[in-house]
């Protein structure tokens, strides 16, 4: 009967020692185990939900910053004016599965549109130029090369040659934009790159008078836009 | 010379508290496994590239003090082009990303900014002008 003998030994003393450390590892990883199965549980859930979190504030600032987004002029350029009239409404429209969502949209710290308070929301940061637009007149003689203003991206010329001269040509930067040999009368608007330095050149028949140069300029400054979204 | 009884007392105690203290660290690192590794799988690389890509589209916006082109362009155009607007590239990029943001801005003629480090995230953008390519690279200081 060897179980016996077994078991009368334990009784003295061992066997005790090792039942009591048992039962305490059983209860120590038992508890542990309900831990760790609880956070993970509580991991996995957040991992899931993150990156659809994540997945809204990026795709919220790629459409505010694209190209047709609905306050931008070209690709991270930013209308200021048309910044102002952003609404939480033109953000569902913008990313539909952010309706009702805490949204938060800053540009430099001030808020631009805000619904609900993200707090511990996922946070996206874009940079992007701000664009403010404005018009500069000038009159010029007609014999006179103009420079234009730096930045601006069209120009509205307007003749006032003296009586009996004829306006036939314009150039900008030796390229013909504008051409009636007839006479360009009445106001003419001329696109011209942002980027560069453009000289105007009035070509006429001989005779004098001027030129009202009204330039829409543009000019940017560079902001981070940070979209914060908590979904 | 050990006694036969002080040896066979410290075995009966160290050893079930060895087993407990292991087990113990097994479930903490399963557990650290789940709680630190799920969420964030390259959020950072994420923003990274997303920052990149915004310097280098604005960069390709930005005037020239002497009005040739864009700040890329003129970057690209030539060795001597690169050498003048040189200045003003690292300017406009440092003022374009967040004072956090380190970066490097390659050209055909050179590159500017702070040296690549290795073992951190880096975001990456390419910018392409008539005269070539301009690399972008972003990372966190």
């Amino acid at each position: 009967m060897s179980w016996r003998s077994r078991t009368a030994e334990g009784l003295t003393g061992r066997g005790q020692a090792n039942l009591i450390a048992l039962g305490a590892a059983l209860v120590v990883l038992t508890g542990l185990s309900l831990l760790a199965v609880g956070l993970a549980g509580d991991a996995v859930t957040e991992g899931d939900r993150k990156p659809l979190e994540r997945h809204a504030a990026v795709a919220l600032a790629d459409r505010l910053t694209d190209a047709d987004g609905p306050v931008s002029r070209r690709p991270n350029v930013l209308d200021r004016d048309a910044l102002a009239t952003l609404t939480p409404g033109d953000i569902d429209r913008l990313v539909p599965s952010l309706a009702g969502a805490a949204v938060d949209v800053r540009l430099d710290g001030r808020p631009v549109v805000s619904r609900g308070d993200p707090v511990g929301g996922t946070t996206v940061v874009r940079v992007v130029h701000v664009a403010v637009s404005a018009t500069n007149t000038s009159t010029a003689p007609l014999d006179t090369p103009v420079a234009l203003p730096r930045g601006a991206v069209a120009v509205r010329l307007s003749f006032a040659p003296t009586p009996g001269t004829v306006v036939h040509t314009v150039r900008m930067d030796g390229r013909v934009a504008l051409h009636d040999p007839s006479g360009l009368a009445g106001e003419w608007r001329v696109p011209v790159s942002r980027l560069d330095a453009v000289t105007l050149v009035v070509e006429t028949d001989g005779g004098g008078g001027t030129v009202t140069v009204r330039a829409e300029t543009e000019s940017t400054t560079a902001a981070r836009l940070v979209v914060t979204v908590d979904a | 010379m050990r006694e036969p009884a002080s040896l066979s007392t410290r075995a009966q105690l160290s050893l079930p508290a060895l087993e407990a203290a292991l087990a113990v660290v097994l479930v903490v690192a399963v557990l650290g496994a789940f709680a630190f590794d799920v969420t964030e799988p390259g959020t950072t690389r994420i923003q990274l590239d997303v920052l990149a890509d915004d310097a280098a589209t604005l960069l390709a916006d930005e005037p020239t003090p002497d009005g040739g082109g864009s700040l890329l362009e003129v970057a690209t155009r030539s060795p001597e082009s690169f050498e003048r607007h040189r200045g003003t590239l690292v300017n406009r990029t440092r003022d374009l990303l967040p004072g956090t943001v380190a970066f490097r801005v390659e050209t055909p003629h050179g590159a500017v900014g702070y040296g690549l480090p290795s073992g951190v995230p880096l975001g990456r953008a390419v910018g392409t002008t008539r005269w070539g390519r301009v690399v972008v690279w972003t990372w966190y200081a």
